[in-house]
């Protein structure tokens, strides 16, 4: 009997919301999934059932329950097979109704079977009567003994296998396969009674079997996906990697992503791009929380200080590598960062509390509780994350000559956030989600230019709505930040010109339809028109100001066998720019093998203009020289950022134990938005400026770069999961960006320059990661992780005494971040750990180290935690 | 154990490195400035910081390091009635010794980033840090010098200091240009040369323009034949060379600065900062004054003069090193001229009035484009 993997239409509509389960050791409970995969479709289900059990031991899920139930059931054990569905509905699944129906089906076979031997008995004893005078008597009163004690044994052992847990079942007894199924008759072990034959039970259960072990990503094409398939280059980070890691923030669990730039100016910001192109409030890459945007339009940048979620929220963290402007418009530049939050009432995923403490000021608490009724299931969770400077500018008990408006100036960072989700299933198609959130967030970040460190003080707050019947799905979402930012020190009795106040608010709907053509060769097509309306008030710009604008998507995932071609098409409308912004996408997937595919990809993407970057008007004050500013403008004839970016690569996944992945990438980039420099115009005929107090020496417009970046890059991914508890990574990425303006020459700026080449030298050339965990049977888990980077060149704007202004180089010398992490678990609900965040700082030949000229040297976070589950 | 090791971690905070980007240590000053003198008059106040080792008009040639702005808004009347004070402050005073001065810019036609604006003009109010009311002289501030007990420490904050603002000047600066007769001079001739200057009206909009010829703020040069100690005889000019040649102690003072050398190269520092300069004095001639019957010590208002050429100049290298030439030793080419009032205020030829700033039509200003030539 063929068997097909088919997920429910309601587990892809959690799917389609982020919300699939992807926890612990998963490749290990992956390759027990896929061994009893194989023994179902051969038949062979006492086998498939020990191994689906033996992936529920290394990583429960209920779906494997489920798993379990229909094997049994394939098999003829309908008594087991209910026992272990009964199970599974206590986890509340999304698909009761038909589970419970499928049981009922089960109930009456069995009925059916004990009616039949009933009449078989009957029939039997009918004959046996017939037959008796025949034989000179009727059945003795010992035979009628012997059948009641029969009946009665049988009563005790059906008492016994309904109240045995699962696993210590004799799974493997009489389970022959779905052969016609048979049965003893009570009277005569040696005579058996032929059943009616029984319709195949896939008719009465939509869904054969569940996968929750696939390793489905949902960022690539908007749907899930399996990653072999996927147009764009995809990392995955679930749970299990995220509480193995040591981590404290998500820019810190990135850092293993091959590609991936992050720097750490200071703890409070740390700085991701991909593929390059990073920066202090780096711009390059879209990061969303379950698909919502968490880009600050108003500054250009994630405020990751702000996200209110903590680690314990996250399921999963998906990073596109590549330009994704073609499903995610404007922003989705070097690659989309999709941090997917745990589903409300996943059955799978303990409540958790956790409380941690290091050095370093580090202190962090969260809560994560979920639960489901019915059809309603909810999430709320609560945290708070605080982190100390790495280094202080200044001691202010000593420096009377400097002011700050920063009450504890050894903080970061102090984030207090909460956030709730309701989900509600609207019958069998329907799911209606709400979620809200608040973040409470103090913070320190580097900005741009001349500008040196700052701080902010900002309460983020979302609300969001979903909806989905079917194919088609709604999501609304209401993002604002309101708060404070400036600088951390300011000379005392020097006008204070750059604290501001900032009200941002983000409106965006967004309707996505997605159906599917075709049998034979299919074509999946998904669309969607969105809408964005952005409002910014700040002191930085020269008035309020509004923005609306317009997106629709096209997408198609045409499957021809084994090559899959997705073509796709995004257009963005900006009230600033003539006509529209395409972005398109072109990418083949040819999988030359079962697991083994090759890619080539193409496409574009666009970064917008920002509100500073349009707007601001701001009097910045030249540095040696209190009475003398210079006016920062932006500029509303700015054109968009762009990149075009062509990709291929090899991915081979058809192994159970490792996983290796090789891509290069040739990527050209036009127009960066950069400060210009200081032109006099004619300000300085204006005098003195009463209202400012000080003279305008000029001003500087942003400005589009009047060059053309070309980047070529390569990365090598290795995974190995071979052995029971081991986990391997190793990722290997090398880049070169070189730089030349429109004429041909390497001119623009001569300190970009490296010997007779025009190199970026701010990418990093090299990047090496490499990690291993071990989950050892001694309730102990240790991982350790390191991260090298290769030397970087960045240039520092500054003004000069004569406010011009001028870029200094500033080596970043290599640097190797180690870090380590024993959990232990003393029960099955309860995790000690402490780790070691860039350990070799601690050693005076090493030290710290900086990852940005500006940034504060970069020490060691040692951190102690408990976890408890419940 | 593991738990031991963890709080063990927890409780070792190491200290935080307050060197992470280092800001310069500097000191900040503030006070009040304080209207000494009389009227009310006020406006926008521009503070100073000069070097003592390259003091301001009329005592060096030094310009400011630093700028700090009062806004007309921050004068204040105190309640009590009083003479109306504005809080100053200026930051990120290094280690030296300076000079604190303001600029009270009542008419508003102070501008930094031009050469004919950067004077006060008449109205404005000049003040300084003082030890005296009484008595103009900056007082000398003392910056963190380690051996000096009175020297402000760095890093800190002085509070306190009062800048004592003085009367409007009732002067205009001397705007001038030279005379047709006199485009030129000789170094190796023997005969006294002489250069003429006049002043000139000049119409433009950064520039107040006396309403009226019966307006006292002419921009005329301010005459003081010095007798400070009163014997009623001018004094002897303080130049030894020039009293010997019986020059005598005047003001205004004109000086000859290199401006563009035989080559065609500029050497004048505000216009090339590595530019070395050359300075020469040229004396007035005073005789006239004496022959119409001014006395010694007294003011008086000209408005063309007569200064002689000395055919000798100073070399200031960029150490601050003087050393003087003759003759054919000074060099050859134009040289600009600078007009210098006792009170500070100046004028200078060439200016961005007629050269280099071609938005300002400089044809409309071809006596402010004329140079010494020195042959």
């Amino acid at each position: 009997m063929a068997r097909h993997l088919k997920v429910p239409a309601l587990l892809a509509l959690v799917l389609a919301f982020g919300g699939t389960a992807h926890a612990a050791p998963k490749d290990e409970a992956r390759r027990y999934f896929n061994l009893a995969m194989e023994q179902v479709a051969a038949g062979d289900y006492d086998v498939a059932v020990e191994n689906f059990l033996t992936a529920y031991d290394i990583l429960p899920h209920p779906a494997v329950l489920y798993n379990v139930g229909r094997a049994l059931a394939d098999a003829g054990e309908y008594e087991k097979s209910i026992d272990f569905f009964t199970r599974y509905l206590a986890t509340e699944p999304i698909d009761r109704g038909e589970v419970e129906g499928f049981i009922g089906t089960m109930q009456a076979r069995i009925e059916a079977r004990e009616a039949a031997i009933a009449q078989a008995q009957a029939d039997a004893e009918a004959e046996a009567a017939a037959q008796a005078p025949a034989a000179g008597g009727t059945a003795t009163t010992a035979e009628i003994a012997q059948l009641e004690r029969l009946a009665a044994e049988l009563q005790a052992l059906a008492a016994s296998l309904q109240s045995a847990d699962p696993a210590d079942l004799p799974l493997a007894v009489g389970v022959d396969g779905p052969s016609e199924p048979v049965a003893e008759t009570p009277t005569d072990p040696t005579t058996t009674v032929e059943l009616p034959p029984e319709p195949p039970l896939d008719d009465a259960l939509a869904g054969a079997f569940l996968d929750p072990y696939s390793r489905e990503v949902v960022t690539a094409s908007r749907y899930g996906q399996d990653p072999l398939l996927a147009p764009s280059s995809i990392t995955v980070i679930t749970a299990d990697e995220i509480a193995l890691s040591g981590a404290t923030t998500i820019p810190d669990l990135l850092r293993r992503v091959p590609g991936m730039d992050v720097m750490q100016p200071s703890a409070g910001q740390p700085e991701v791009s991909i593929r390059g192109f990073n920066r202090r409030l780096s711009n390059k890459v879209l990061v969303l929380i379950d698909g919502r945007s968490t880009y600050a339009d108003y500054l250009g940048a994630t405020i990751w200080g702000t996200l209110p979620i903590s680690l314990a929220d996250i399921e999963r963290i998906e990073v596109i590598r590549g330009v994704g402007a073609a499903l995610y418009g404007a922003s989705a530049f070097a690659g989309v960062v999709n941090i997917i939050t745990r589903a409300p009432g996943d059955p799978s995923v303990d409540n958790q509390i956790t409380a941690a403490g290091g050095t370093v000021g580090t202190g962090v608490g969260s809560m994560v509780v979920s639960g489901r009724q019915g059809a309603l299931s909810w999430r709320a969770s609560g945290g708070a994350v605080r982190l100390g400077r790495w280094a202080t500018e200044a001691d202010l008990e000593e420096r009377p000559d400097l002011v700050s408006d920063v009450e504890d100036q050894s903080v970061a960072l102090d984030n207090r956030q909460a956030n709730a989700t309701l989900d509600w299933r609207v019958g069998d198609q329907g799911l209606v989600r709400a979620s809200a959130g608040i973040s409470e967030a103090f913070g320190e970040f580097y900005p741009l230019g001349a500008l040196r460190d700052y701080y902010y003080d900002l309460r983020h707050t979302y609300v969001r709505a979903d909806g989905a019947y079917g194919p088609l799905s709604v999501r609304a979402f209401w993002n604002r930040d309101v708060g404070v930012a400036g600088p951390w020190l300011r000379e005392a009795g020097k006008t204070d010109r750059l604290t501001s106040n900032i009200i941002y608010d983000l409106y965006d709907v967004e309707v996505r339809g997605d159906h599917t053509l075709g049998e034979r060769f299919t074509h999946r097509l998904t669309g969607g028109v969105g809408y964005r309306f952005k409002s910014t008030s700040w002191d930085y710009l020269d008035q309020d100001q509004t923005e609306n604008h317009f997106s629709l998507f096209l997408q198609d995932e045409s499957t021809f066998g084994p090559l899959h071609v997705h073509a796709a098409l995004r257009v963005d409308k900006h009230p600033l720019q003539d006509g529209i912004q395409p972005s398109p996408r072109l990418a083949a997937v040819y999988e030359f093998m079962p697991g083994r595919a090759a890619r080539l990809s193409a496409g574009t993407a666009f970064r917008n203009p920002t509100f500073i970057e349009s707007y601001t008007s701001l009097y910045v004050d030249t540095p040696t020289t209190d009475g003398v500013v210079v006016n920062t403008l932006g500029d509303t004839e700015l054109v968009p950022e762009r990149i075009v970016s062509i990709e291929a690569a090899v991915l081979d996944h058809s192994s159970d134990s490792w996983r290796g992945e090789l891509a290069g990438y040739w990527n050209q980039v036009d127009g960066l938005i950069e400060p210009g420099d200081v032109s006099a115009e004619d300000h300085q005929l204006d005098g003195f400026d009463e209202d400012l107090g000080a003279f305008v020496a000029g001003e500087s417009h942003f400005e589009n770069e009047p060059g053309r970046y070309r980047a070529v890059g390569a990365e090598a991914n290795f995974e190995y999961f071979g052995i029971p508890g081991l986990d391997a990574y190793a990722n290997y990425s090398i880049e070169r960006i070189w730089f030349s303006d429109y004429e041909g020459t390497c001119g623009y700026d001569i300190s970009k320059t490296d010997g007779e080449a025009c190199v970026d030298t701010s990418t990093p050339t090299h990047k090496l990661n490499a990690g291993v965990t071990w989950r050892s049977p001694a309730q102990v888990d240790v991982s350790v992780s390191a991260n090298y980077v290769s030397a970087q060149t960045w240039l520092l704007r500054g003004v000069d005494e004569q406010g011009q202004v001028i870029n200094t180089p500033a080596q970043v010398d290599p640097y190797l971040n180690l870090t380590a992490q024993v959990i232990w678990h003393p029960t099955d609900r309860l995790d000690v750990s402490a780790a070691a965040w860039n350990f070799p700082a601690l050693l005076p030949a090493v030290g710290a180290h900086r990852e940005h000229p500006l940034g504060q040297p970069v020490g060691t976070r040692v951190t102690g935690q408990v976890r408890y589950r419940f | 154990m593991l738990l031991l090791s963890t709080f063990l971690a927890c409780a070792y905070e190491p200290p935080l490195d307050p060197g992470a980007n280092h800001i310069d240590e500097s000191v900040g000053l503030s006070g009040d400035l304080v209207i000494a003198g009389t009227g009310d008059q006020v406006g926008p106040a521009l503070i100073f910081r000069y070097s003592v080792g390259d003091l301001p008009l009329p005592y060096g040639f030094g310009s400011p390091v630093d700028l700090s702005t009062v806004p007309t808004s921050a004068w204040q009347r105190p309640v009590d009635g009083g003479i109306e004070v504005a809080p100053w402050s200026m930051a990120g005073v290094g280690a030296g010794v300076w000079w604190i001065t303001a600029l009270v810019d009542v008419d508003g036609d102070f501008n930094p980033f031009y050469d004919f604006t950067i004077s006060a003009t008449c109205g404005d109010r000049l003040g300084a840090f003082v030890a005296d009311p009484f008595d103009p002289t900056p007082l000398a501030l003392s910056v963190g010098d380690p051996y000096d007990p009175d020297s402000i420490p760095i890093p800190s904050w002085v509070d306190g200091l009062e800048i004592v603002v003085d009367d409007p000047l009732t002067v205009e600066r001397p705007v001038f240009t030279l005379s047709a007769q006199t485009p030129s001079a000789s170094r190796t001739e023997e005969a006294t040369q002489y250069v003429v200057l006049e002043t000139t009206s000049v119409d433009h909009p950064l520039l107040t323009i006396p309403e009226s010829a019966d307006d006292p703020c002419q921009p005329d040069f301010l005459i003081h034949l010095v007798d400070a100690d009163g014997d009623g005889v001018l004094d002897p000019h303080p130049n030894e060379d020039f009293a010997a040649q019986g020059r005598g102690d005047v003001w205004p003072r004109i000086y000859g600065i290199t401006y563009v050398d035989a080559d065609g190269q500029t050497t004048d520092p505000a216009l090339d900062p590595d530019a070395t300069p050359w300075l020469t004095e040229l004396p007035l001639v005073h005789e006239v004054w004496t022959l119409t019957g001014r006395d010694p010590g007294e003011r008086f208002t000209v408005t063309d003069l007569t200064a002689a050429f000395s055919q000798a100049a100073v070399r200031v290298e960029p150490d601050g090193s003087q050393t003087t030439f003759y003759g054919a030793d000074v060099p050859a080419g134009y040289w600009s001229l600078m007009a210098v009032e006792e009170t500070g205020q100046m004028w200078r030829i060439p200016n961005q009035l007629g050269v280099e700033l071609p938005e300002f039509d400089a044809d409309a200003h071809p006596d402010q484009a004329v140079a010494l030539l020195i042959e």
